[in-house]
């Protein structure tokens, strides 16, 4: 058992990594961060993070989509939480839906926006933790 | 018709083309650079806040208040960036409402929790008032999570002291949530048009950030539940009170 819940952030923006380990770091969680999708599954599967925050596009081939997806097909790791955490309101505009129920029907925890309130975002990671 | 009349009335169908062509073209262009937008924005919203709770080392007061200035801008124009999203999405008709049997009730608390802190940062006190019951609607919880927020964020900037105040009740076969404050109210001559693109109070322009497209977007999601949206105000400096219902099931 951990003392802190460790949450996994994957995004390609290094500012916004560092915004949210802060803010994570200084809120009870112990945050490390990758770079880009493969970065995150490989660090998902050494780490066995409690949750993982998911950017859902970056540069170079794979999504976080393809890793969010990959990280649930493996049976080593698919269970750990995940949550796509983006600012686009349309992430995958050729489906149709809203995005928080596209993110639960592949399987996800939540969809969180990332300009949304630091607090608000904390509270959404405390929220999804708590979850049996 | 006259060679002349003829001539004239294809002129204006071509210049009526054009000036279509070009709104097109205006909000596609809006939504495309607003989706640029964003992530710089978050960022400086981001940072802005960490500096302001003190993460980056003890900052003074004068200095918390800025941080706080900076962070509301970002907000706002993030606020902007999503109207102008969803304002496009109405306009070429590809807004889609998820509609379900919803507790309003629950859904009006959860969105006035959210804002709690925007209002307590200002030293307003967020009074939100609801029967102890479920008053169930088909709608679409986001979109009217939506509105409930723009009005209360509204009310919180516009209202430098005294309160803010939302209250759910059920009448004649209708939820109503109306939102009213203490804050600095609205002209008489305004309140018709304020929820037409762009309209804001002359009184407030340059004071106090806003798009203009907040209330217009409110009152197209309330219209598309069958519900109506108004305003109150007894004029400047008395307050205002927005209320929108919606039919129960």
């Amino acid at each position: 058992m951990r003392e802190k819940p460790l949450v996994l952030i994957v995004d390609d923006e290094h500012e916004l990594l560092e915004i949210m380990s802060v803010k994570l770091g200084a809120s009870g969680f112990d945050p490390v961060v990758a770079y880009n999708a493969k970065e995150g599954v490989d660090a998902a599967a050494k780490l066995h993070p409690d949750l993982v925050l998911m950017d859902v596009r970056m540069p170079g081939g794979e999504t976080g989509t393809d890793a969010a997806l990959a990280i649930k097909q493996n049976p080593e790791t698919k269970d750990i939480k995940i949550a796509f955490l983006s600012n686009l309101k349309d992430p995958w505009p050729a489906t149709q839906g809203d995005r928080d129920r596209l993110a639960k029907g592949l399987g996800m925890e939540d969809y969180i926006d990332k300009t949304a309130d630091l607090n608000v975002i904390v509270a959404r990671v405390r929220e999804m933790l708590a979850k049996k | 018709m006259s060679a002349d009349a003829d001539e004239l009335r294809k002129k204006l169908e071509e210049d009526n083309r054009k000036l279509n062509d070009l709104n097109h073209f205006k909000t596609h262009l809006l939504a495309l650079t607003s989706h640029q937008m964003k992530a710089p924005l978050g960022i400086i919203r981001g940072y802005a806040a960490l500096l302001r709770d003190g993460y980056y080392g003890e900052i003074d007061n004068r200095a918390r208040e800025v941080m706080a200035k900076i962070e509301f801008a970002a907000e706002d124009l993030v606020n902007l960036v999503d109207n102008v999203i969803d304002l496009r999405k109405i306009e070429e008709g590809r807004i889609e409402y998820q509609m379900a049997n919803i507790d309003f009730v629950k859904l009006a608390r959860q969105a006035a929790e959210e804002l709690g802190h925007l209002a307590s940062s200002k030293g307003l006190n967020l009074e939100f008032q609801a029967p102890q019951k479920e008053i169930m609607i088909y709608g679409d919880e986001q979109k009217l999570q939506h509105v409930i927020k723009n009005l209360v964020d509204n009310a919180v900037k516009y209202t430098e002291k005294g309160f803010v105040k939302v209250n759910v009740e059920e009448k004649d076969g209708n939820v109503v949530l109306s939102v009213a404050d203490s804050g600095i109210g609205i002209s008489e001559g305004v309140q018709p048009f304020l929820f037409e693109e762009f309209v804001r109070d002359e009184r407030v322009k340059g004071e106090i950030r806003g798009s203009g497209l907040g209330l217009h977007v409110a009152k197209m999601f309330v219209e598309a539940h069958n519900g109506k949206i108004s305003v109150s105000s007894e004029g400047e400096g008395k307050g205002s009170a927005f209320s929108f219902s919606i039919p129960t099931i």
